[in-house]
C-alpha cells in the first residue's frame, strides 16, 4: 500500500502520521532522493528479419552497473585491465561508437550497458572524421535489384565499390547489453557530475563504495526473428502480447488530377515523382534523416506545389498525369515501393474495386507508369551546382527502353539549362542504381527512369541513416521560417525546380521555365529539419499537427500502433499543395469513402477555416511479406522486418552501497531482533518478580 | 474425517474409491490415498481388510510417484529444448515467456 | 541489491515490536484483538489529523503545525480508546473465558494498547522509506545524509517503545487521577515529536529522543510496579515475596509489560 502513496498523499503522510517522521525534505518521496530518472527515451531497439535479430534489450528488471565516463582511449584500458566494481556501464561520446569499441566491451564481459552521451560542444565535423553511419555498407541490397541469383554482373558492384563507405553496419548487429543515446544536457551533465565526485580514478587508484551507477531499462519482448515472434504472436490465449509488430506506415501520395475509374487510364501515362519518406538509426525517438530523406522530400513537395499551379495547363493538353509519391519503410528492404507494386500487380492498387461506391478511384497497374523519377539524397552536392541521374543498365539494355531513358535525360538537361542553376551530370551507363525505391519496380516491370542523386559513386553524406544526419550535417543555417540568408533552401529549390521545368515537359512536351517558391521550400525545410511546431504545420498540418514537439521530425516507420504523427501531417501539407480551395464548411468538408477519386481536407486554423479538394490520400506501407498466406521468411524476396514490443525504456543514475555496509545493517537488524527477544522472554517469564505482584496496581 | 473411526468395510471401499479414481489420469488421487491410508495400512492394529488396503496403497503411492517423475522429466525437457523445437513447442505453451527465445 | 538493507533496517526498527509481539501478545487472542482495536483507534488519529490538514491549505507548508495537531489527535484517541475499554470491561470479563488476568491487572490492556499505537505508528512512518530501500540504490547522492537508512529505523524504534511506555504511562495517570503523569506524557510526545522537525541533525535529534524513551521507559517500569529490588529479585530468579499461583511453565502468572 505504502509504495503507491505518491505525490501529495505521500506529503499528508509523512507531515502527519507521525510524530515519528524524518523530515527528509518536506513531502518528497525517499525515492527521489535516491534515484534520478534521466533521459531515457532513445534506446537501442530490437528488430527482427526472416532469419535474424538486431539490436540491444536489457534483462527483466534492467542492467545495472558502475558508471564509467570514458574521456580517451585509455580508460577503456583502466576499466578492462583493473577497475575492480564490475559490472560497468560505459558512457562515452559518439566519438567511441565504433564497432570495435563494442565489440570489445562484449568480449571483456565487464560491461553491463553503454550510454552514448552527447554533449552540446560535441561537433561531428571536427571530431568524428571517418562519419558515422549505423548501415551497411551497401544498404538494401539483399532486397535490390542487382542480388547474385538475378543479376551476376552487377551484384558484387557494391562489395567492390561501395555506396556507403561509412557503414558499420552497427544498426544490424545484435548486442549483448542496452545502449542508450543521451541527448538531454541535463542528463548529460547529471552523469558527468555523479562520476566526477564518486568514481573518477584518483591517479588511477580506484574510488571506494558508494559508487555512483546506472539503471537501464529496455526489456524486449521478442526473440530470434520475425517468423518465430510473429508466430508467437499469433497463438496463444493472451496473444494480445506484442511480441513483434511488421514495420508499417503509410504511402503518402496524390496525382495531378483525379483519376475516375469510369474513365480508361491510357497505357503509359503515369509520371511518378517519388521520393524516400523514412530514415532509421539505431535508437528510438530520433531519426532526422536529414539528407537521406527530408532533402528528397522537400523537393518533391516544393516540385510538386509548382507544377500544381499549371495543372489546368497541362490537364488542357495532355493526357498524362502526374503521381506524386512519398515511399514509407524504404529503409527496411523497400517497404513502402515493394507494397505499392506487389498491389499493383494484384490489381488492387490503391484499392480494390467497391461495387456501390460513385466516383471511385481508377486502379493503376504497372502498365500505367510512363516515366519513373525518383529523388535520394540531393542535400550535400560537392560542388552546389551538380547533380548525378543515374539509371539502371540492366533495364536499359533493351534498345526500346534505351530511348525513352534518353528521352528523359535529354529533357532532364534541356531542364537544367533553362533553369541554369543546376547542372545534372550523367552517371556511367554501366554503373548500377544506388540504393533506390525504383529497384522494386525494376524487379518486376521494365519502366524508364532516373535516380536524382547527390552522388556519383560513394554517398556524400557520412551520417547515413544515423542521428547525426540531420540539420548540422547538410548546413541548413535558417534560424527561422522566414531567413532567406541560408543556401541550402536555395539549392533545395533549384533542384525543385529544374524537376518541376522537367515534368512540365515531359506531360506537356513544351518548355515552360517553372520556378519552385523558395519561401516555401524555405519553410518547409524548417519544419521537418529543426521543429515540426512551425507555422506551416500549425497551418496545414491538419489536426494531428498539436501532437508534435518542437523537435525535428522523427522519420522512423514505427509500426501500426507507433507514433505517425509525421505521416498525418505530412499528408495534410500534401493536401494543401495539391488541393484547390472549396467552399464547405467544416461539416461538409469531409469524404463519403476512402474510394472516391477526391478527397477533402479541413485547415481549421488557415483563413478561419479552409476547405481542400485533392487526391492525396495515404495507402497502406506494410510489406506483402505479412499479407502473403505461408511466406517462405528465409525467401529474401520481400521485406521482413518487424520490430519488437516493449513496455518501457529508462534510465536511472543513483549510489550504490558497499556489500560490507549492507552487511551491517543487516547484523544490526538481527542484534536488535536477537536482543529483543532474549530481554522479552526475560521479562516475561519473571513478571511476576519484576513487577512485584504481591501488591497489585494501586488502582486495581 | 477422521479414517480411523471409520469401520473397516468402509475404510477399505474409500481406498479402492480412490485407487480407481486414479485411472482417470488423476495421479493426485493416488498420492492423497497413498499418505491418508499410509498409517491404515502399515501400523494400525491389523484387521481383515488391511491386507487389501496396502495393497492399494502401495500400488496408488508407486503410481503418484511415476506420474511425479514423469512429469518433472517432461518440464525439464520442455523446458531445455522448447527454443530448439520451434513452432510445436509454441504451440504446446499456454503462456510464452516474452524475450527469452 | 539493498534488500540487504530493507531487511536489516526492517528489523531494526521492528525487531523488538516483533519479540513483544511473538512472546506476549499472539499466545492470547484477547490481547491480540485489543491490540488491533487500538491500532485502529490510531488510524483514527490519522484519519481527522489528515481531515484538519487537508481542510485547513494555508498551513499546509508548515509541518510544526501537521506535527502538533497530528500529536493531540493521538493523545485523544488514546484518551477515547481510554473510555471505551472502561466501558467494555464487562463484555471483556465475559469473553475472556476465565482468564481474569487481563481484566484484573490494569497494566496488561494500557501495554497491549501501548504497543498497539507504536506499532502502527512505526509501521506508517517507516514503510514508505522501507519500501524505497528496496532498489538498488542507497541515499547519498544528492547531498543527502549517508545514514538516513540507519537514522529513520533508530527513531523508529524509539517511537515505537515510547508509544509503549506512553500507553502505560497514560492509563496508569487515568486510573489513578495522576494529572501531572498525563501532562508528561502529553508533552513528552509533543517534544520528541517537535525535536524530529530538526533532522537530519541526527546527532541532535536521536540521542534526544532515546533520553526521552529512557526516561518514559523507567517510569513506566516503576509505574507498573518495579524498582531495582524487583530487577535484583527477578536475576536471582527465585521469588522473594509468596507466590500462590506460580506454576512451573509460568503460563498462569504470566504477565505483559516492561
Amino acid at each position: 500500500m505504502a509504495s503507491k502513496v505518491t505525490g501529495r498523499q505521500a506529503t499528508l503522510l509523512r507531515v502527519l502520521v507521525l510524530s515519528g517522521t524524518f523530515f527528509l525534505a518536506a513531502g518528497e518521496r525517499v525515492k527521489n532522493k535516491i534515484y534520478d530518472e534521466i533521459q531515457g527515451d532513445m534506446a537501442c531497439f530490437k528488430r527482427f528479419n526472416g532469419t535474424h535479430e538486431i539490436g540491444c534489450t536489457s534483462k527483466f528488471f534492467g542492467n545495472t552497473g558502475v558508471l564509467h565516463v570514458i574521456e580517451e582511449k585509455a580508460d577503456f584500458d583502466w576499466v578492462y585491465e583493473h577497475g575492480p566494481h564490475q559490472p560497468y556501464v560505459l558512457a562515452f561520446t559518439p566519438l567511441f561508437l565504433t564497432e570495435a569499441v563494442l565489440e570489445r566491451a562484449t568480449d571483456s564481459g565487464k560491461v553491463s550497458g553503454v550510454v552514448v552521451v552527447v554533449p552540446e560542444d560535441f561537433d561531428p565535423e571536427t571530431q568524428l572524421l571517418d562519419g558515422f553511419s549505423g548501415e551497411t555498407e551497401c544498404p538494401d541490397a539483399y532486397l535490390g535489384l542487382y542480388n547474385a541469383s538475378s543479376n551476376p554482373d552487377y551484384a558484387g558492384y557494391c562489395r567492390k565499390k561501395p555506396w556507403n563507405p561509412n557503414g558499420t553496419s552497427m544498426l544490424y548487429t545484435s548486442w549483448e547489453f542496452p545502449i542508450f543515446l543521451i541527448t538531454n544536457q541535463t542528463s548529460v551533465n547529471n552523469i558527468q557530475n555523479c562520476f566526477e565526485k564518486f568514481n573518477k580514478p584518483v591517479n588511477g587508484m580506484p574510488r571506494d563504495w558508494p559508487l555512483c551507477s546506472l539503471e537501464l531499462k529496455s526489456n524486449m519482448y521478442g526473440t530470434t526473428n520475425s517468423e518465430v515472434c510473429m508466430r508467437r504472436a499469433s497463438i496463444g490465449p493472451l496473444s494480445t502480447d506484442n511480441f513483434c509488430d511488421p514495420l508499417y506506415d503509410y504511402n503518402i501520395w496524390g496525382t495531378l488530377k483525379p483519376m475516375n475509374m469510369s474513365e480508361e487510364i491510357p497505357e503509359k501515362s503515369v509520371i511518378i515523382v517519388a521520393a524516400r519518406m523514412d530514415a532509421a538509426t539505431m535508437f528510438d525517438n530520433i531519426s532526422p534523416g536529414a539528407n537521406s530523406a527530408v532533402s528528397g522530400i522537400i523537393t518533391l513537395m516544393s516540385a510538386a506545389a509548382a507544377i500544381f499551379k499549371h495543372k489546368e495547363e497541362i490537364i488542357n493538353v495532355s493526357n498524362k498525369n502526374i503521381l506524386f509519391i512519398l515511399f514509407q519503410g524504404e529503409t527496411w528492404g523497400y517497404i513502402g515501393s515493394s507494397r505499392v507494386v506487389w498491389d499493383m500487380e494484384q490489381g488492387q492498387f490503391p484499392y480494390k474495386v467497391k461495387d456501390d461506391v460513385k466516383d471511385q478511384i481508377a486502379q493503376i497497374n504497372l502498365t500505367h507508369i510512363d516515366y519513373f523519377i525518383e529523388l535520394e539524397q540531393v542535400g550535400q552536392p560537392e560542388d552546389i551546382n551538380k547533380l548525378y541521374i543515374h539509371t539502371d543498365p540492366i533495364s536499359n539494355a533493351n534498345p526500346e527502353l534505351k530511348n525513352e531513358t534518353d528521352n528523359l535525360l535529354n529533357i532532364l538537361d534541356e531542364a537544367s539549362n533553362l533553369v541554369n542553376e543546376t547542372k545534372f551530370v550523367r552517371v556511367r551507363k554501366d554503373v548500377p542504381l544506388p540504393p533506390s525505391s525504383i529497384q522494386s519496380f525494376l524487379k518486376h516491370v521494365n519502366i524508364s527512369g532516373v535516380v536524382i542523386t547527390d552522388h556519383e559513386g560513394e554517398f556524400k553524406n557520412p551520417y547515413y541513416e544515423s542521428f547525426l544526419d540531420n540539420y548540422r550535417n547538410v548546413k541548413y543555417e535558417a534560424d527561422n521560417e522566414t531567413s532567406d540568408a541560408d543556401l541550402y533552401h536555395k539549392h533545395i529549390n533549384n533542384v525543385a525546380s529544374v524537376l518541376a521545368t522537367a515534368i512540365y515537359k515531359l506531360a506537356t512536351n513544351t518548355h515552360k521555365k517553372i520556378t519552385a517558391d523558395p519561401e516555401l521550400t524555405n519553410e518547409l525545410l524548417f519544419c521537418y529539419m529543426k521543429n515540426m511546431t512551425c507555422n506551416l504545420v500549425q497551418e496545414y498540418g491538419g489536426e494531428m499537427a498539436k501532437h508534435l514537439e518542437p523537435k525535428p521530425a522523427k522519420l522512423y516507420v514505427s509500426v501500426e500502433s507507433g507514433e505517425r504523427y509525421r505521416s498525418y501531417v505530412t499528408m495534410y501539407l500534401m493536401a494543401g499543395l495539391l488541393g484547390d480551395e472549396v467552399e464547405r464548411n467544416q461539416s461538409d468538408c469531409k469524404i463519403e469513402s476512402i474510394y472516391n477519386m477526391n478527397h477533402f481536407y479541413y485547415f481549421s486554423h488557415l483563413h478561419n477555416g479552409t476547405c481542400v479538394q485533392t487526391t492525396v490520400r495515404m495507402t497502406e506501407a506494410m510489406s506483402p511479406a505479412f499479407l502473403i498466406d505461408d511466406y517462405d521468411w528465409k525467401s529474401g524476396e520481400y521485406s521482413t522486418w518487424t520490430e519488437s514490443g516493449w513496455k518501457l525504456t529508462k534510465v536511472m543514475i543513483f549510489l550504490r552501497p558497499s556489500v560490507l555496509e549492507e552487511v551491517a545493517v543487516v547484523c544490526g537488524g538481527v542484534v536488535s531482533l536477537v536482543l529483543s527477544v532474549i530481554v522479552v522472554h526475560f521479562m516475561n517469564s519473571r513478571a511476576d518478580l519484576l513487577f512485584g505482584l504481591s501488591t497489585p496496581p494501586a488502582a486495581c | 474425517m477422521n479414517v480411523e473411526r471409520l469401520p473397516n468395510e468402509r475404510k477399505l471401499a474409500i481406498c479402492r474409491k480412490y485407487f480407481m479414481a486414479g485411472f482417470a489420469l488423476l495421479p493426485f488421487m493416488w498420492a492423497v490415498n497413498a499418505i491418508w491410508f499410509l498409517k491404515e495400512a502399515f501400523w494400525a492394529t491389523p484387521y481383515p481388510e488391511q491386507k487389501q488396503i496396502r495393497k492399494y496403497v502401495i500400488v496408488s503411492g508407486i503410481g503418484a510417484i511415476v506420474w511425479l517423475v514423469g512429469l518433472i522429466s517432461w518440464v525439464i525437457i520442455f523446458q531445455q529444448n522448447r527454443s530448439n523445437w520451434g513452432a510445436t513447442a509454441d504451440y504446446l505453451s499456454f503462456i510464452i515467456p516474452k524475450g527469452i527465445p | 541489491m539493498t534488500v540487504a538493507e530493507f531487511f536489516g533496517c526492517g528489523l531494526i526498527a521492528f525487531g523488538p515490536s516483533l519479540a513483544m509481539f511473538g512472546l506476549t501478545i499472539a499466545t492470547d487472542p484477547i490481547r491480540t484483538i485489543m491490540l488491533v482495536a487500538s491500532a485502529f483507534f490510531w488510524l483514527l488519529a490519522l484519519l481527522f489529523s489528515s481531515i484538519l490538514y487537508t481542510a485547513v491549505v494555508q498551513l499546509q507548508d508548515y509541518l510544526a503545525f501537521g506535527v502538533v495537531f497530528s500529536v493531540l489527535f493521538q493523545e485523544l484517541f488514546r484518551f477515547l480508546w481510554f473510555l471505551l475499554i472502561q466501558k467494555a470491561e464487562g463484555g471483556l470479563k465475559k469473553v475472556s473465558d476465565g482468564n481474569m488476568q487481563i481484566v484484573e491487572n490494569k497494566h496488561i490492556l494500557a501495554y497491549v494498547s501501548g504497543l498497539g499505537f507504536g506499532m502502527i505508528s512505526g509501521a506508517f512512518s517507516l514503510v514508505n522509506v522501507l519500501a524505497d530501500m528496496t532498489g538498488p540504490g542507497t541515499i547519498g547522492m544528492k547531498g543527502d545524509p549517508k545514514n538516513f537508512f540507519i537514522a529513520s529505523a533508530v527513531t523508529s524504534l524509539a517511537f515505537i517503545l515510547l508509544h509503549v511506555f506512553w500507553g502505560i504511562l497514560f492509563f496508569n495517570a487515568l486510573h489513578r487521577r495522576a494529572y501531572l503523569q498525563l501532562a508528561y506524557v502529553i508533552l513528552c510526545h509533543m517534544l520528541a515529536s517537535c525535536i524530529t522537525l530538526m533532522n537530519p541533525i541526527y546527532s541532535v535529534t536521536i540521542p534526544t529522543i532515546w533520553i526521552l524513551t529512557i526516561l518514559s521507559g523507567v517510569l513506566a517500569f516503576i509505574v507498573a510496579g518495579g524498582s531495582h529490588r524487583t530487577i535484583q529479585s527477578a536475576f536471582r530468579g527465585r521469588p522473594q515475596v509468596l507466590q500462590v499461583n506460580a506454576d512451573a511453565t509460568g503460563n498462569f502468572t504470566q504477565v505483559g509489560g516492561m
